[in-house]
């Protein structure tokens, strides 16, 4: 969860840099630990000014392009999540020199408890040892080799560029001067500093690549509404993706044809020059670049977005479709003055209507929020109210429908009852065909043909019974599709509910069913094999024991002596620190999940 | 033998290709002048910027071509504009000189990279930039109550030709002239016309000579005639402006973040009761005009970028003394205030040394202008 404190610093960080709607809402500290978002009324989306809680201008994000070094990421190509993590440690470094110094100084690195809020990677090897055989175990989120190359890196990067600014602190690791366990504090806390922002992270669009929101991130995780039905969230993020990817702008002219530009470079001169200057091919134009923002010396955003200025002149008709002109008369001239008249009137209404609402504002309002106001929503990151919320209500963003293993990894925490959790039988699933050297067959029928062509049906038989019941669809309904593990092997899976998912059930069919039948399962022709494919989901009581075999194979491997679901639900709601609770809570919901498969695969004996 | 004619060209400034077409401009040709569109949508497209050079219909010397246009002070467009100046067939031409558009700026924009010059290149641009003062210098000694901000043009015109040089601002994104010249409450890119300078004026000259492959880009703003001197409050802005632009020019070096250069500048207008302009920056020139790193002149900005040796850019306050607000006038490139008080602007150009800053635009002990005291 969002876990920040200094709220009021924030809050008045947040009033100065973006449209935080604080008559709408207000920072407190939440339930379920750290600090939320509270709705201060009654808040109906339906209601036009209700709609828009947070607006922030992309340039005061926190990313690797926004950051104070951006010209040394370019240098040493550095970018994504990589370039996020630096760009936050130099600015952090920076203390209250920091233009986000309140946003950086609101995050915490440590629990309500006082622990280091770190990835499971970084735990202690007690801690790891419990997490055996469970989801984080079989993702390999135990691993921390990866988060330490990372380390490595940004070290080495910090060294690099040393001469032009001072290494942080989180980086400043000595192999001659420091101990050992200095320099493994120094892991510890730039773990830590990784964590916070993997779990406060955007997606912003292909420039800013991921990015921090300060105030965005403050709107705690529910399960989407789709997942449970209940509405548990209320607002959604949204931000313009579409974007130039060099320059971040919407409407720019790098997405012209790159050779229109190339020819036009050739006869430009500037290789001659640079030639004349420095005796060198290769100081050419290419190496020569730089950024210009709508603000320089000469260009605002108008001039340099306005095509129809500089070009053929879109608005106007080519000459093709005019009449053929082979004089310019006064005639013409005066047609033409009064159709740019006529323009100027036309554009002056448009914008004087603009002008009436900011005159309608009677309160002085800061440089900074008058440029707000008068922005593109491509250029700024959203908080938009999607489900009604009454009063006293804390607002929640949902993260999307992940199982605990996902949220503990990225965010730090898990859901209780998490619908969309999971118990993995990749093992034992693998281990039994290994075993089986008859079923050869099938599992290559399975991997060529089978599991890619019933994830298609069900999927599409899922959506049409979506539709039957909610009989609205978004133009967005396709893109919603749930998507599927790509890979056979990590399919199989016992469900939250204790039910084995469709494909894990149709696979032990497959394993099970008689020889002949298999090979006229394989004959199928193409047209008929949807049809024939879902003939595995049939009850077939050889299946059921088969998946039930597994699930107990799963379950006998967890190294805890057979601790129940229900006694590991004892332990969790006992436990007081954050992570034995992260620890008890993903026992129980896994043991739960598959005590309730055994329950239900013997009733199907 | 006869003599090869020069070739036609569009007069749209977007277009600048050859032509045999007949579409001459019937204006111009009253007065036997020869100014011919390729096409019907160069006419179209370009011709309210080409009817500046027109003369008045009533036969006036000059017009105010924005009658209804409500200016926000005093100072008024006094048009015709003169006829685009010619440029040599041996200069060097940047690569918008003929339509407006500098393609090699654009497609090399925002990358977030910060051009460093090589030790060649420095030596390179460091020539141009002594060209470029030398320009400066040129049409500051030429200022004087009754010249024309058009005539200060031509001198900067000639003054950079005879040096081999391009003016830079010429056609940059259809700019007409070759210097801008901006007066009074013009915060800058003013149009050079044929307004006579009065006394007590104040004049921005913002010159940039594209030479040897480099654009060296400097302005400062003079007094014209002893009134202007006289004037506390005009004497207190000009000299804070001065005074912004010098104490950030300290504290550059390696390891500077461009964003902090806002703080220095903006505490310093605001200790002496002026404002700070944040629509216009300062910026990199190297090869290219405009590029990173953007220069706020703001405090509170979030500029990005760090100060590396070899890296040159721009300094250049715009310093206000009311409302830091600006205001465009109908010839899309006029900044003017909003409330019609006089602004003030100096631009230096400057290269990170190794262990400071050197001031490529740097004044000598002939330059017109310079500081002088506040009045008590």
């Amino acid at each position: 969860m969002a876990s920040t404190h200094k709220t009021k610093a924030l809050e008045k960080w947040l009033t100065a840099n973006s449209l935080w709607n604080t008559e709408l809402m207000e920072l407190r500290p939440s339930p379920i630990g750290g600090i939320g978002v509270f709705a201060k009324q009654d808040l109906d989306p339906e209601l036009e000014e209700q709609v828009l809680l947070l607006r922030i201008p992309k340039r005061n994000i926190l990313s690797a392009r926004n950051s104070c070094i951006a010209n040394l990421f370019y240098e040493n190509s550095i970018g994504g999540i990589h370039g996020l993590i630096l760009a936050f440690i130099y600015e952090k470094a920076l203390g209250e020199k920091s233009p986000w110094f309140d946003y950086i100084d609101s995050i915490m690195y440590r629990n309500d408890d006082g622990s280091l809020l770190q990835p499971v990677g970084c735990w202690s090897k007690t801690d790891k040892a419990l997490l055996a055989n469970t989801q984080i175990d079989m993702l390999n989120i135990l691993d921390s080799s990866e988060l330490e190359q990372v380390f490595t890196e940004s070290v080495t990067f910090a060294k690099a560029v040393a001469d032009t600014i001072a290494i942080p602190r989180e980086l400043n690791v000595n192999t001659t001067s420091s101990t050992e366990e200095e320099n493994r504090a120094r892991f510890n806390e730039f773990a830590a500093v990784v964590q916070a922002i993997t779990s406060r992270a955007f997606e912003i669009d292909s420039y800013h690549e991921i990015a921090l929101v300060p105030g965005a991130c403050l709107f705690n995780h529910a399960s989407p509404s789709s997942d449970n039905g209940d509405g548990a969230e209320h607002v959604h993020f949204v931000c313009d993706a579409g974007c130039c990817t060099k320059c971040g702008e919407q409407e720019c002219d790098h997405d012209e044809s790159d050779e229109d530009f190339d020819v036009e470079m050739e006869d430009d001169g500037f290789e001659d020059i640079s030639k004349e200057v420095s005796g060198q091919e290769d100081d050419g134009v290419e190496d020569v670049s730089g950024e210009e923002d709508s603000e320089d010396g000469w260009e605002s955003d108008e001039e340099l977005g306005s095509d129809e200025e500089l070009g053929s002149g879109e608005e106007l008709e080519s000459d093709e479709e005019l009449e053929p002109m082979t004089e310019i008369t006064l005639e013409h001239i005066t047609k033409l003055e009064e159709k740019l008249k006529q323009d100027i009137e036309d554009e002056k209404e448009e914008t004087g209507s603009d002008r009436e609402e900011e005159d309608s504002l009677d309160y002085e309002i800061s440089p900074e929020l008058e440029e707000i106001f008068s922005m593109d929503a491509s250029e700024c990151c959203d908080i938009v109210l999607e489900f009604p919320a009454l009063a006293g209500d804390e607002l929640y963003n949902t993260y999307g429908s992940l199982p605990n293993s996902l949220l503990v990894q990225r965010y730090g925490f898990i859901i209780d009852n998490n619908p969309a959790d999971y118990v993995s039988l990749s093992v034992q699933v693998l281990k039994y065909i290994k075993k089986q050297s008859a079923v050869r067959k099938r599992v290559k029928f399975w991997e060529t043909i089978g599991y890619d062509l019933l994830n298609e049906m069900i999927r599409q038989e899922k959506k049409k019974h979506d539709h039957e019941h909610d009989g609205t669809c978004d133009d967005g309904c396709g893109e919603e599709e749930e998507p599927y593990e790509e890979e056979w092997e990590l399919e199989p899976r016992i469900l939250a509910n204790g039910e084995p998912s469709d494909t894990t059930y149709a696979l032990a069919h497959l394993m099970v069913m008689p020889e002949a039948k298999f090979a006229k399962l394989a004959k199928t022709k193409p047209a008929n094999m949807p049809l024939a494919l879902a003939k595995l989901l049939s009850k077939e009581v050889k299946a059921y024991q088969l998946v039930l075999d597994w699930v107990k194979e799963k379950y006998a491997k967890y190294p805890d002596n057979g601790i129940t679901g229900a006694q590991y639900t004892a332990l969790y709601e006992q436990a007081k620190e954050s992570r034995k609770r992260v620890i008890t809570g993903i026992l129980k919901s896994e043991k739960l999940a598959l005590e309730a498969a055994e329950q239900y695969l013997t009733s199907k004996l | 033998m006869a003599k090869t004619p020069a070739p036609i060209v569009c007069c749209s400034p977007k277009c600048g290709k050859e032509t045999d077409s007949t579409l001459k401009c019937p204006i111009c040709a009253k007065d036997d002048v020869s100014n011919i569109f390729c096409s019907q949508t160069c006419f179209r497209t370009a011709w309210d910027e080409h009817k500046a050079i027109h003369k008045a219909e009533n036969g006036a010397d000059s017009y105010d071509p924005f009658p209804n246009y409500e200016y926000s002070g005093k100072l008024r467009a006094v048009y015709p504009l003169t006829a685009r100046r010619a440029i040599p067939k041996h200069i060097k031409r940047p690569d918008y000189a003929d339509h407006g558009k500098p393609l090699s700026e654009i497609k090399n924009d925002r990358t977030n990279k910060i051009p460093v010059l090589t030790a060649k290149e420095i030596a390179g641009i460091r020539k141009t930039a002594k060209v470029a003062r030398e320009v400066l210098d040129v049409a500051a000694a030429a200022i004087k109550p009754g010249i024309t901000t058009d005539e200060l043009d031509a001198i900067v015109h000639k003054a950079t030709i005879n040096r081999n040089g391009y003016p830079s601002p010429l056609n940059y994104y259809n700019f007409p002239k070759s210097v801008c010249t901006s007066v009074n409450e013009i915060i800058c890119h003013g149009i050079p016309d044929a307004r006579p300078l009065e006394d007590g004026d104040i004049i921005n000259l913002d010159v940039t000579v594209f030479y040897l492959g480099f654009h060296a880009d400097m302005n400062e703003t003079y007094y014209v005639g002893d009134k202007a001197k006289a004037n506390q409050e005009v004497v207190n802005l000009v000299e804070t402006t001065r005074e912004c632009l010098d104490l950030a020019i300290a504290t550059v070096k390696p390891g500077l973040l461009f964003r902090n250069l806002g703080e220095v500048i903006e505490e310093h207008a605001t200790k002496n009761g002026c404002s700070v302009v944040r629509t216009y920056v300062g910026h990199g020139v190297n090869q290219f005009f405009h590029c990173q790193p953007n220069i706020p002149h703001y405090a509170k900005n979030k500029a990005i970028g760090i100060a590396k040796p070899g890296m040159v850019f721009t300094i250049e306050p715009m310093v206000c003394a009311g409302s830091y607000r600006d205001i465009r006038w109908p010839d899309n490139w006029t900044a003017a205030t909003v409330d019609g008080l006089w602004s003030a602007q100096f631009e230096h150009m400057l290269l990170v040394t190794e262990d400071g800053v050197e001031v490529l635009s740097a004044r000598n002990e002939k330059s017109p202008g310079g500081a002088i005291p506040r009045i008590a």
